[in-house]
């Protein structure tokens, strides 16, 4: 008989942890319920984006009618100006042959503004409601003329005018307080930490009772080592997690590129960047401890008592990226798991020095270590009791 | 040849299997019989190394049974357990490769496996789409994959019908033919009267009985019966003899004192026609009652 087993050393064949990881993979990832939920997460965060674009955009072409050439050339003019604050933004000229036509283009929605000189200065004429911005950059342009010209009659030179009406702007405590920008990061990646470690985590701990609950445990563990299937079960989950963060971030930095911050996208990249791999340390050091969740129960609902305790760390973790201000903010960046949101975060601010991530890294890694181990033990000792639902305490004092 | 020596284990005051004792040959299948709660179970899973025995151990071919023997055995547990969700074909290619196959080989035998239980066609259906029955077939399948070196199946019969049955005991018997010691628990006495090469009766965690079917039929003392065309009562005076009933011209009795029996025939010859003289060994149920009680 032909055996090509380890025991007798021959044809060197895949690990069983490897062959655990490709099955929790090729299940998880032919799962229709699983496609289709991250489809529309992404779908949602394209749609998102998109709807922006579309809104902001319609907003920022604005059509206008003139009948001399001055308006036109004022017009251009403001188009450069409003491209100074919003690239996007554009202004579209056309020339009517009366005054009586370009009122009708407005009137009929051709146009959007009709702009004229009149007896006391600029005119714009509207349909029904003037468009703020336009007119803020209209007012720059005339302002910026008039000055030259009078700086021109006066004979002093539009760069000392300029430099006289700059206004600097000195912050004595930089960074201090989290701009609205490093806010946003710190919520997408609250929110994002919080859903991927539920869902993968559950998903392990649920994986992980399913077995038991079939008792296919038993067939497994008869087979291979419990630490290799536990092994395969997490690497699986965790390279799913990180790959479907790694999708969604992607897609926001793409989208990104799309708004008025993408002059942001470097330090959002870098951020996000760090956020994945924090987010790897984080979800490495609770998938042990997710595995252990479901090996302490029998059935699938006794999950939602063992996954209290994961629930609230990560609950904590969310609600701390909000909360936290200031130094507690300094210091909960170098928690482990809470890290994992804080530190990216303070990234995106500017508050960390080039050493604070790879110290706040390290602390996660060595925690994480730690709890692998902690669950490895729970969930080794855990996995092949069937009498009931144990409890956290029982899991840590159970022998071989 | 697969031994089972003095194991023990306890659970809190209950012992659950005691001191127990056995030998499964290679090439043979043995029956493991006992009521609920028996320890047939627990034996099962101490001999898979599920389970931690307090004491006493489990030998393959003379040695103590390693980690890497067991990962060939062939097990099927108490409880069927097997991915409901997951097709068969892909489950049975993954049991198949945790336990050293390559995937191609493991998808040639799996699928020739299906074929013979007339599941060919469904190969990529989900556990749970198939009715009880096929799934415990499924379920035979994984654990005979893989050219197992020993086979310990709990109660791999129940809720099979008669002619599944006796597909799976072929299969089973297949595999013991190369050599490989078969363990089954059953509470089927006509199944393992038929298809075991021998039996271990459990009863509270002990070994009660053990041994070929030759072996225990034997042990008892072998009854007697005799049909006549007359009344029989008359053999209650006859000496020698311990009669367990008499009804009508049929008596039932043991033979205490060698000689007896060929008196006795005389004297029923002389009286009319003897139907029937013949040896009667207890059945396995009776065995079983017997020792169990």
């Amino acid at each position: 008989m032909s055996h090509p087993s380890t025991a007798q050393g021959t044809p060197a064949r895949r690990p069983a942890w490897l062959i655990v990881t490709i099955r929790e993979i090729v299940v998880k990832v032919t799962d229709r319920a699983f496609i289709i939920g991250t489809l529309t997460t992404l779908g949602l965060i394209v749609a998102g984006f998109a709807i922006g674009f579309l809104v902001s955009g319609r907003a920022q072409t604005t059509d206008v009618v003139v009948t001399t050439p001055d308006a036109a050339a004022l017009a251009r003019s403001v188009e450069a100006v409003a491209k100074q604050s919003d690239p996007r933004s554009s202004v579209h000229v056309s020339e009517a042959s009366s005054d009586e036509a370009a009122r009708a283009q407005v009137a009929d929605g051709d146009a959007d503004v009709y702009l004229h000189n009149g007896d006391t200065g600029w005119s714009t004429t509207w349909e029904s409601e003037s468009d703020d911005g336009f007119i803020t950059s209209l007012t720059d342009v005339l302002s910026v003329q008039t000055i030259n010209d009078l700086a021109a009659q006066a004979g002093v030179s539009p760069e000392q005018i300029s430099q006289q009406m700059a206004v600097n702007v000195e912050l004595l405590n930089a960074g201090g307080t989290a701009g609205p920008i490093a806010f946003i990061a710190t919520v997408v990646f609250g929110v994002l930490f919080m859903m991927s470690a539920m869902t993968y985590g559950m998903q392990i701990a649920t994986s992980v009772i399913e077995e038991k609950q079939s008792r296919i445990v038993e067939i497994l563990v008869a087979v291979i080592p419990i630490r290799e299937l536990l092994a395969g079960k997490v690497i699986a989950n965790t390279l799913i997690a990180a790959a479907q963060v790694m999708l969604l971030l992607g897609a926001g930095l793409i989208g990104l590129t799309f708004t008025p911050l993408s002059d942001l996208l470097p330090q959002f990249a870098g951020a996000a960047g760090w956020f994945l791999v924090f987010f790897l340390a984080g979800f490495l050091a609770l998938a042990c401890i997710w595995a252990a969740a479901g090996a302490l129960g029998t059935r699938s609902e006794d999950l939602n008592q063992t996954s209290t305790p994961l629930m609230w760390v990560i609950m904590a973790t969310y609600v701390a990226a909000f909360v936290a201000t200031g130094t507690t903010r300094d210091i909960l960046s170098f928690v482990p798991i809470v890290s994992a949101v804080l530190m990216p975060a303070r990234l995106i601010d500017g508050t960390a020095a080039w050493w604070e991530p790879l110290a706040a890294l390290a602390s996660n890694l060595v925690f994480a270590a730690l709890m692998v181990l902690l669950g490895e033990r729970i969930y080794r000792r855990a996995l092949l009791r069937t009498s009931g639902r144990l409890n956290w305490r029982q899991g840590l004092q159970l022998s071989e | 040849m697969l031994d089972v020596i003095h194991l023990t284990r306890t659970f809190g005051q209950l012992t659950a299997v005691d001191d127990v004792t056995f030998t499964v040959p290679a090439g043979q299948m043995i029956g493991f019989v006992g009521g609920n709660g028996a320890g047939k179970t627990t034996t099962m899973r101490m001999i898979m190394g599920l389970l931690a025995p307090d004491s006493g151990q489990v030998n393959l071919n003379g040695r103590p049974i390693t980690r890497s023997d067991r990962s060939r055995f062939g097990y099927m547990p108490e409880e069927r357990g097997l991915y409901a969700k997951q097709p068969i074909l892909s489950q049975l290619i993954y049991l198949a490769e945790l336990k050293g196959m390559t995937r191609d080989s493991a998808a040639a035998e799996a699928s020739g496996l299906m074929a013979r239980f007339g599941l060919g066609d469904r190969l990529k259906d989900k556990l749970e789409k198939l009715s009880l029955g096929n799934q415990q077939r499924v379920q035979i399948a994984a654990a005979v994959m893989a050219d197992p070196i020993g086979l310990i199946l709990d109660e791999p019969f129940s809720g099979l019908d008669p002619k599944a049955v006796d597909e799976m005991a072929g299969l089973l018997a297949e595999r013991a033919s190369r050599g490989v010691p078969v363990l089954f628990s059953s509470h089927q006495l006509d199944l393992i009267d038929r298809l075991c090469d021998g039996l271990v009766i459990l009863a509270n965690g002990r070994v009660v009985a053990a041994g070929t079917k030759d072996d225990l039929e034997s042990r008892g003392a072998t009854k007697h019966r005799l049909v006549t065309d007359t009344d029989a009562g008359w053999v209650r005076d006859v000496p020698g003899l311990r009669v367990d009933a008499v009804d009508g011209g049929t008596a039932l009795f043991e033979i205490l004192v060698p000689g007896a029996g060929d008196d006795l025939l005389a004297q029923a010859l002389q009286r009319g026609h003897v139907i029937e003289f013949t040896p009667v060994r207890p059945t396995l149920s009776e065995i079983y009652r017997e020792v169990t009680a």
